[in-house]
């Protein structure tokens, strides 16, 4: 059997290494994805982790600690049994983007000096670099991944407790190193508006039951405190976990559909070719069963060999990604052996595939076999008898052209459903900030009045103050913050030009973030039930409230020139928060970015895959008409009319596989919202990227297959090829 | 008609080179009814590419109607044999998607009177019921004869016929050379035909025999 594989490989070694290197490709592609999607549930997952090792109980002040709730507190824990030590904490926290697929808060503790080692000590953490920090200043030690994720070293590191980055709160002067992903500063880094608490350390053993206890006590004294431990360290890991899995699947599932349709047609094509010698060893004595036994080992060893050489390419890059790509950017390598694993299915259901297609023309009787030649390939039945454009002959007449047509059809389904779904991510962000197209959100850091220049009070329609609500919308893939303008009910009757008419103190939002609280993708909610406006764009929402305290204003301009001239005024008047459509296209770049990646590798590989098999096939069709077209030659049709004839063929071939693919792809797509994405934002139903993408894989693929046909057909001798 | 002057056809191998024409000097006139006859390897079916444009000769000049042909552009010659050639092989070459309409019609570009065109030579050769078969429907007698029609289908000026009756029985053999010269002695139109047997062209006005690659004998019946 060895031998016979051998002489197969010897006599067709171009296809054969074509599509070992694909399998190579298709794996090697999975194991790089999954890897990307795993980093960024790993790197959650080491944030959440710092809960594992004690439990964190805070609460948020805009004046720094209440000695209240401190006193409160202290009560509780002296009364729960289990409890080893206390460290009293304030804690900042920072953004840690994680290459744009969401950030991640990442806790900064500010402990008494005397605290540091014990802290170390507990989440098995070092110092790595630089020196300890001194009290009373704003100097702290991070992690070494969040320096490299910040793109700074250790100097200064920016606040991310808002939107706006402001520069220069923290110094960095040292760098932590361990399993967690947490920073230590001095006792007071919060100082003013913040949060505030402790760390409770449990005897061992006890944690679970600590947390638990002090949730218990803490909800009955009614005080708006947090706890953080083990329980909610697992939940939350299981959340950051869950998206990237998904993730993985997804993309695998893409990669896995466009390499295995793919394979399955390379070898469509090769056993087609081959039919005469099945029949020929069939005629000489082996059974189907044998001949089938032969081809399938023979398919097996081409994708055993594919998938050991994706393997080892595939670890090769994952090396270089970490790096280049994860440890540059703060993030962590996950576990990609179960994702490894998975890569089994492009080679095993190709086989699988090959297999059945091979039964299927083994089925068929021996004389048919044997009087199958490449000549014949292409004839299909005695059809489409009175068709006058020439065009269309021999696509409908032949089969020739069938593997190219499902080919295209399939991969402008998966252009469109893949498209539009990574796409639907972004419509997320974007229309987040719809709100803030017409109006700018500024705010001091600090409780204060804010002095509005003449100049931009008199270009402003309206000037509201008012204060923002935050709120986490969940993406497929983490989650994105939306920020709800609060306005208190005197001032209703100013937003009846943009916002219908106001006439309770409700939250009023536009339907898509209606749909999202409805199906719980939304947190931070906490108002009674939202009124619909459909005035409203996007995502967008307002609160009017009763009372509202007064922390920012929301300025309604007339022009997009005053978003810059609120922003001056901003920087030039000190610390202060600002949301405008700035920010949501700041956010878009930043948090889109990994998306982008995603959708550029899974296009780009649908692209080179869809390419491959067209040039394949059209070679395949232009090689089995090689004698037609010398014939054409012969008796007078110049280059031109054939190429044109071949031109034609392809385009409507191409454009109808495309067109149909198109269809189904939309409709598919509208069914797997409806199926897997119920109460996942997406703001088109196709996205619109989706046919220019269609129509340039198939630019691609006929001036591919036409210069392959200009090729073969201008370098042969018309004579010589009929006299073969 | 046709003039070539110290013709030569050489095949070159990487060890060996090959000429299946040596040397030859050959006229035909206009209307001309000329068989080339002679053992297999002889270099006949060479002179009849050469002549008609499907092989370019390694030296020596073939002229068409005054014209030297052998340099021009592959689009000229294609033109040159679609609008004054017509060919038949020793295979019919039909193009197998293509029904026998379809397949006829493929040398002509203008359409008008086509029509009436293909009614009367599918008449001629019995072909008026198969019209709308396919190439693997035909038998091969009947797929010759849709050769020779789509040989005709653009009245051309010379018919180049290159062992058409081989794969054939005696009597369609003669039926297809019949065809052929019947065509041409109407419309004044140059028979070239290709035979490895002497007696099939017995009764040529003019037969040729070549022999390693030169003209043997060029004898007229009288």
């Amino acid at each position: 059997m060895l031998k016979y594989i051998w002489l197969y490989f010897r006599r067709r070694p171009g296809r054969i290494l074509v599509f070992i290197i694909l399998v190579a490709i298709g794996v090697a592609v999975s194991i790089v994805l999954s890897s990307i999607f795993l980093s960024f549930g790993e790197t959650r997952n080491r944030i959440s982790k710092v809960n594992e090792n004690w439990i964190t109980v805070q609460y948020l002040s805009d004046t720094g600690r209440k000695e209240e709730i401190d006193d409160s507190l202290k009560g509780i824990f002296a009364d729960v049994s289990g409890i080893s030590d206390v460290i009293q904490v304030d804690i900042a926290y920072l953004g840690y983007n994680l290459f744009g697929s969401a950030r991640a808060n990442f806790p900064v503790y500010g402990i008494k000096q005397t605290d540091i080692a014990r802290i170390l000590q507990l989440s098995q953490s070092y110092i790595v670099d630089g020196s300890v920090f001194y009290p009373g200043t704003n100097e702290i030690m991070v992690t070494d991944s969040f320096l490299k994720a910040s793109g700074i070293g250790i100097g200064l590191v920016y606040e991310e407790i808002s939107e706006v980055a402001s520069m220069g709160l923290y110094n960095v002067v040292a760098a932590l190193e361990g399993p967690s992903v947490f920073g230590i500063g001095p006792s007071g880094i919060s100082e003013g508006r913040g949060a505030y608490g402790f760390i409770v350390l449990s005897e061992r053993g006890f944690s679970i039951a600590v947390e638990s206890e002090l949730r218990s006590r803490i909800a009955g004294e009614e005080l708006k405190v947090g706890v953080n431990g083990p329980i909610s360290s697992r939940e939350n890991i299981e959340r950051s976990y869950s998206g990237y899995y998904l993730g993985v699947f997804l993309s695998n599932l893409c990669v896995a559909l466009v390499f295995i349709i793919g394979l399955t047609m390379l070898n469509s094509v090769s056993i087609r070719e081959r039919r005469k010698e099945y029949g020929i060893l069939a005629a000489i004595g082996h059974s189907p069963a044998t001949l089938g036994a032969r081809l399938f080992f023979e398919s097996l060893y081409q994708c055993a060999a594919g998938w050991i050489i994706g393997l080892f390419v595939g670890r090769i890059f994952v090396s270089y990604l970490r790096t280049r790509f994860f440890e540059p950017n703060g993030l962590f390598v996950g576990d990609i052996f179960v994702s490894t694993i998975w890569t089994l299915v492009i080679p095993a259901v190709t086989v699988v595939f090959t297999q059945v297609l091979i039964g299927s023309h083994l089925s068929r009787d021996l004389v048919g076999l044997l009087k199958s030649s490449e000549k014949k390939i292409g004839i299909l039945k005695n059809r489409f008898k009175s068709i006058n454009f020439s065009w269309l002959r021999f696509p409908l007449r032949s089969d020739g052209y069938r593997s190219l047509f499902v080919n295209i059809t399939v991969f402008a389904v998966l252009v469109t459903v893949f498209g539009s779904l990574l796409s639907s991510l972004t419509d997320t962000v974007r229309d987040s900030g719809r709100f803030y197209d017409s109006c700018s959100y500024i705010q001091t850091v600090e409780s204060g009045e804010i002095e509005l220049p003449e100049e931009i009070v008199s270009r402003s329609r309206v000037v509201v103050p008012a204060s923002l609500l935050n709120m986490d919308v969940k993406l497929i893939f983490g989650t994105t913050e939306i920020f709800i303008p609060v306005v208190s009910s005197k001032y209703s009757e100013l937003f009846k030009a943009y916002v219908g008419d106001i006439s309770e103190s409700k939250f009023y939002v536009s339907e898509g973030l209606y749909d999202l609280i409805n199906s719980g993708k939304v947190n931070g909610y906490g108002n009674s039930s939202p009124i619909v406006l459909p005035s409203l764009d996007g995502l967008s929402g307002i609160v009017f409230d009763e009372e509202v305290t007064s922390e920012g204003l929301l300025i309604f301009h007339m022009g997009d020139d005053l978003v810059e001239g609120i922003r001056l005024f901003a920087s030039e008047a000190g610390i202060v928060e600002v949301v405008d459509r700035l920010t949501f296209e700041a956010k878009i770049l930043t948090e889109s970015q990994f998306i982008d990646l995603i959708t550029s590798i899974i296009i780009y590989l649908q692209f080179f895959v869809v390419v491959i098999i067209a040039v394949v096939t059209v070679t395949r069709v232009v090689l089995g008409r090689r004698r037609e077209l010398a014939i054409r030659s012969i008796i007078g049709q110049r280059r031109v009319e054939i190429g044109l004839l071949l031109f034609g063929e392809l385009s409507l071939v191409l454009f109808t596989g495309a067109i149909i693919g198109f269809l189904l792809g939309a409709i598919s797509w509208s069914v797997f919202r409806g199926l897997f994405l119920p109460g996942v934002y997406t703001a088109s139903n196709v996205a619109a990227q989706v046919p220019l993408r269609i129509f340039m894989m198939i630019l691609t693929v006929l001036f591919s297959g036409l210069a392959m046909e200009r090729y073969l057909i201008s370098r042969q001798d018309p004579l010589s090829i009929i006299e073969r | 008609m046709f003039e070539l002057k110290e013709v030569a056809l050489i095949y070159e191998t990487k060890k060996q080179a090959l000429a299946a024409l040596k040397s030859t000097n050959l006229i035909i006139e206009r209307g001309e009814e000329v068989g080339v006859f002679g053992p297999s390897g002889s270099g006949k079916s060479s002179l009849l590419f050469v002549m008609s444009t499907l092989k370019e000769p390694s030296r020596g000049e073939v002229k068409y109607e005054g014209k030297e042909i052998t340099a021009l552009t592959p689009s000229a010659k294609a033109e040159l044999r679609r609008k004054e050639f017509g060919f038949v092989f020793q295979e019919h070459f039909l193009i197998n998607h293509l029904t026998v309409r379809e397949n006829i019609l493929i040398p002509t570009r203008d359409k008008r009177g086509v029509k009436k065109k293909v009614e009367e030579i599918t008449t001629a050769l019995g072909l008026n019921d198969l019209l709308k078969r396919f190439p693997y429907e035909l038998s091969v007698g009947q797929s010759q004869r849709v050769a020779v029609a789509r040989a005709l289908i653009g009245n051309p000026k010379v018919v180049f016929a290159d062992e058409p009756t081989a794969s054939l029985d005696d009597e369609n053999g003669r039926k297809v050379i019949n065809l052929l010269r019947s065509y041409c002695s109407k419309s004044g139109a140059t028979l070239i035909l290709v035979s490895h047997s002497a007696e099939i062209i017995s009764d040529f006005e003019r037969r040729i025999k070549v022999e390693n690659g030169q003209v043997y004998e060029d004898t007229a019946n009288a």
